[in-house]
């Protein structure tokens, strides 16, 4: 499921930072996964990534700032697989639909992840609901231009959706999916794909 | 802060009466908490600070809520019930289906736009509340979701996953409009987007069968 670094058996002691700090990270994806946000404990995740709590508190100030590194992670992995998808369709219709099927995939694939990212991370204080705030308004602009930004023409507001319609899109596609990974019901998530298109294409239309 | 229940302003603490019936207790309590939340966000709210704004002992407090959050919701579902009597009343006051939506839309952004402080209160300082908040958040968005269904199986004539997918669609896509203006504190910009948004959602499978 997560495929983030192995756990720590037979890491040297006095590994680089970075080993336990990615060892934490892909501990508090699982834990919370598992058993939700606030059932974690720095404990819990120390003992999973095999080092000491004082080692945890060397790489990360609190609990909430560990679960963002897990969470700034697993965001850069699915924006960067949404652009990709983007990138493969030939029109502008068809490329909206490929990057909404390979959010749906990332969620009907691993949907606790997805569940702490979606539901749980805008509640985890401090700073939460803005990281939400952020993610949406990063996609959102993703979504206003017709090409990604690395062809060089860049169109806002021609072929990309306007801002306005942008932000219902991705509003609208999360409520979506949040419905059904709070209900646990991701069998046929993954085939939404072209209804929830058609759904933005329409309401484009007139914003 | 502007909530609409004349019988919840605040009157000065030398004018209360000395004995508060329960009813009474309660509902300065869910003034005061709105206040305080509004001034300082929840996070630096606090127990103490809200009875002592609503003119009585942190004692009292307890004896009418558990704790801050069990006050703080119980607010919240207030200005809900609220807001939902408005929007139902400007829904039913038109006969046209699309003109049903049209004016409950319209109530909705309204509400808000004239209530800037309740706005950042039910949208920004909600999902803050532990435990519950974020729970409280989604209820709320699946009930208006599930009237923008019923409205849409009435007036579409069909009722299936599709009224109901639908409803979950615009319902998100209108909350977050509503949260990132709210978030940029440019409350006042939802009634200019009321129409824009409105024949969105028409032009969206929205709009009654003829």
């Amino acid at each position: 499921m997560w495929s983030g670094p192995e756990d720590g058996e037979g890491t040297p002691p006095g590994a680089a930072p970075d080993a336990r700090r990615d060892r934490l990270v892909a501990a508090m994806a699982e834990l919370v996964a598992q058993h939700g946000y606030d059932a974690v404990t720095i404990n819990e995740l120390a003992r999973r990534a095999r080092i000491s709590t004082k080692t945890f508190y060397g790489l990360f100030p609190s609990k909430a700032d560990c679960f963002f590194a897990m969470y700034d992670e697993v965001t850069e992995r699915v924006v960067a697989s949404l652009v990709r998808a983007w990138e493969r369709g030939s029109d502008q219709r068809g490329r909206f639909e490929r990057a909404v099927g390979a959010f749906l995939s990332f969620c009907a694939a691993e949907p606790a992840i997805a569940r702490a990212c979606l539901v749980e991370a805008p509640a985890v204080e401090p700073g939460g609901a803005a990281r939400r705030s952020q993610t949406v308004q990063r996609v959102a602009r993703l979504a206003t231009h017709a090409l990604p930004a690395a062809y060089g023409r860049v169109t806002q507001h021609r072929s990309g959706l306007p801002p306005v319609a942008a932000l219902a899109a991705i509003g609208g596609i999360v409520a979506v999916v949040e419905t059904r990974l709070r209900a646990a019901d991701v069998e046929g998530l993954a085939a939404l794909g072209p209804e929830l298109t058609a759904a933005v294409f329409l309401v484009a239309q007139d914003l | 802060v502007e909530w609409d229940r004349p019988n919840l302003a605040l009157v000065p603490r030398d004018q209360l009466p000395r004995e508060m019936d329960d009813q009474t207790r309660r509902e300065r309590l869910l003034a005061a908490m709105v206040e305080v939340v509004a001034e300082r966000g929840y996070s630096k709210s606090s127990v103490p600070r809200v009875a002592e704004r609503a003119g009585m002992s942190t004692r009292s407090f307890y004896r009418v809520f558990e704790n801050r959050p069990d006050c703080f919701l119980a607010a919240y579902d207030e200005i809900v019930e609220h807001l939902l009597s408005l929007v139902g009343e400007a829904y039913r006051a038109e006969g046209d289906p699309d003109a049903r939506l049209s004016g409950a839309l319209t109530a909705f952004l309204g509400y808000f736009a004239d209530r800037p402080e309740i706005a950042r209160v039910c949208f920004l300082e909600l999902p803050a509340v532990h435990p519950g908040g974020e729970v409280r958040r989604r209820q709320t968005i699946e009930r208006v979701a599930g009237l923008v269904a019923q409205h849409l199986s009435r007036s579409t004539g069909g009722s299936g996953p599709s009224e109901q997918l639908m409803a979950e669609f615009a319902v998100g896509g209108v909350y977050n409009i509503v949260y990132e203006r709210v978030r940029a504190g440019e409350i006042e910009s939802l009634r200019r987007l009321a129409g824009q948004i409105e024949q969105a959602l028409l032009a969206g499978g929205m709009r009654a069968a003829a």
